[in-house]
């Protein structure tokens, strides 16, 4: 889970808290705070920048702009909810940015019809570590098959072990969307693993 | 905080950052930036929802006004009637709010997490039933009044102005009853009518005057006089004209804008011929099928509103007949 306690900084009293705990000291004004904030969330973002984008300069200076809004906007953090959640909206934001930029063709405003009507499969499924452990696998080798709208949510649920509730605060969709797109996503990945059996994991 | 945030390994996004923000090259947003962009799309979306209501209410109030609103108690087809007479401008005005609504709300998680259609529902249903409350009141009775006499402004009076009224259905009639024998109700339908057809075109154009309206009773006019009795028409209305001049001297101290009105009649009645319309007879045939409000009997004198179908100029076969007062 994005809640784990991996500070960098052993022995000092930072390991010891929590994000939430840290950015209430980065809003009380501890500028250095935030260096710690940056060293949990570093390996994670750029993990997460370069499920997006190939270039790995870019996905750098990404995470990089990811910090810097992050902290000119610390002040708006309700520090009575998770930080994970309220980062990952961020960097989600510049990827989508970063990724219209990019676009070649002009980005059409359109209803995203799974966001529109509600959905009865979308509990949120425990799944066995074996078959996460699988699906991660899985994930890595043919990730870039999968179509972006799908691809967010694998990412977020299996690489990045968010629940349902925190990727919908990420992506703000209903929380039964995201059920629906990880189950499309699921099934749109195997379909894919299934047409290319030999894959390496890492090429 | 001294040394306890020096980190073990080198880390140059962590070190980048770090010395952007130390050298002064970005800010932390203070809180009240945040609660003031907060504070603005809450009164943002406050006025679109208070626009929302108003112009719900004010469509259900001009439905009301032109007895559209009441058809829904012919059943089916009187909700066909109502559904296709209101004005799509009003229905896309209030879906482009309502959509406009969402976009300064969606931002809250307690409008995102639900499906894009249950909150479009959610507050559709909301606005519709706090417009209908709103419509109830004497609201838009007193801004209609208002707008008539001139006490509001442009802005405000226009939606109370002949543009905006909703005009009734073809199939719709409205009167009082005169007589009610044997399933046939003989309803009165409208006032007196003055009506200049100009001279080179013949288009009627319709002027309703109280006063001349009370002088032509006298003159038993009818609805559409034939040519033969044209002449007759035009020498009664000159000399209601005349009359009524008279009268004006009277109490030209009383009312010097009604004076104003007169006179731009007169000066129609140089351009064309005034033509004098009474009240029209309509007889309505009820039948074992019509709709009719349970054990209601339509009384002399009380005003109705009747769904059907024109049999001839003055025969209307009713599908439906309640009692309707605006």
């Amino acid at each position: 889970m994005a809640h784990e306690r991996h500070s960098v900084y052993p022995g000092t009293d930072m390991q010891e808290k929590t994000d939430e705990e840290i950015a209430l000291r980065v809003q009380a004004g501890e500028q250095d705070a935030y260096g710690d904030l940056i060293s949990r969330y570093e390996a994670k973002l750029m993990r997460y920048a370069r499920k997006f984008l190939s270039d790995k300069e870019d996905a750098t200076d990404i995470v990089q702009d990811i910090f810097i809004k992050a902290y000119e906007n610390i002040q708006s953090f309700d520090a009575t909810r998770r930080f994970s959640p309220w980062i990952y909206r961020i960097a989600h934001n510049e990827f989508v940015n970063a990724l219209k930029k990019k676009a070649t063709r002009r980005i059409v405003f359109t209803i995203d019809m799974d966001t529109l009507f509600p959905h009865l499969a979308s509990s949120e499924t425990a799944d066995s570590a074996a078959l996460e452990r699988d699906m991660r696998e899985t994930l890595e080798k043919h990730l870039e098959g999968v179509s972006m709208k799908y691809r967010e949510p694998l990412v977020l649920y299996y690489l990045e072990s968010l629940d349902y509730k925190e990727i919908s605060e990420i992506l703000q969709i209903p929380v039964s969307t995201v059920g629906v797109r990880l189950a499309r996503g699921r099934a749109s990945l195997q379909k894919i693993a299934a047409a290319q059996p030999d894959k390496p994991l890492y090429e | 905080m001294n040394n306890i945030h020096t980190p073990h390994t080198s880390d140059p996004v962590r070190d980048r950052v770090m010395s952007t923000i130390k050298k002064g090259g970005t800010h932390m947003r203070p809180r009240w930036h945040f609660v003031l962009i907060s504070v603005i799309f809450a009164f943002a979306a406050f006025l679109v929802l208070l626009l929302l209501v108003y112009a719900v209410s004010l469509s259900m109030f001009l439905l009301r006004e032109s007895g559209t609103w009441f058809a829904t108690s012919f059943g089916p087809r009187g909700w066909i009637t109502f559904i296709s007479s209101i004005p799509l401008s009003h229905v896309a005005f209030i879906v482009l709010f309502v959509v406009i609504f969402e976009s300064l709300v969606r931002r809250y998680s307690l409008v995102y997490r639900r499906p894009l259609a249950v909150s479009f529902i959610i507050v559709a249903g909301g606005i519709v039933s706090v417009g209908a409350l709103v419509a109830q009141t004497s609201f838009h009775d007193q801004m209609a009044s208002y707008a008539r006499t001139h006490q509001l402004p442009a802005p405000l009076a226009l939606p109370y102005g002949p543009s905006t009224r909703i005009a009734r259905p073809d199939n719709l009639y409205e009167g009082v009853v005169i007589s009610n024998e044997d399933g046939v109700l003989v309803i009165e339908q409208g006032d007196d009518v003055s009506v200049i057809k100009k001279k080179e075109d013949r288009v009627p154009v319709a002027v309703k005057s109280a006063k001349i309206a009370k002088i032509a009773t006298t003159t038993q006019v009818d609805t559409a006089p034939p040519a033969d009795k044209r002449a007759q028409v035009a020498s009664t209305t000159i000399a209601a004209t005349r009359n009524r001049d008279t009268l004006e001297k009277e109490d030209i101290n009383k009312d010097r804008k009604e004076e104003k009105k007169e006179e731009v009649e007169t000066e129609e009645e140089k351009d064309g011929e005034r033509e004098l319309r009474s009240k029209k007879q309509t007889r309505i045939v009820i039948d074992p099928r019509t709709r009719l409000p349970r054990g209601k009997k339509f009384e002399i004198g009380t005003k109705v509103l009747v769904e059907g179908d024109r049999m001839s100029t003055d025969t209307v076969k009713a599908f439906g007949v309640r009692d309707f007062d605006d």
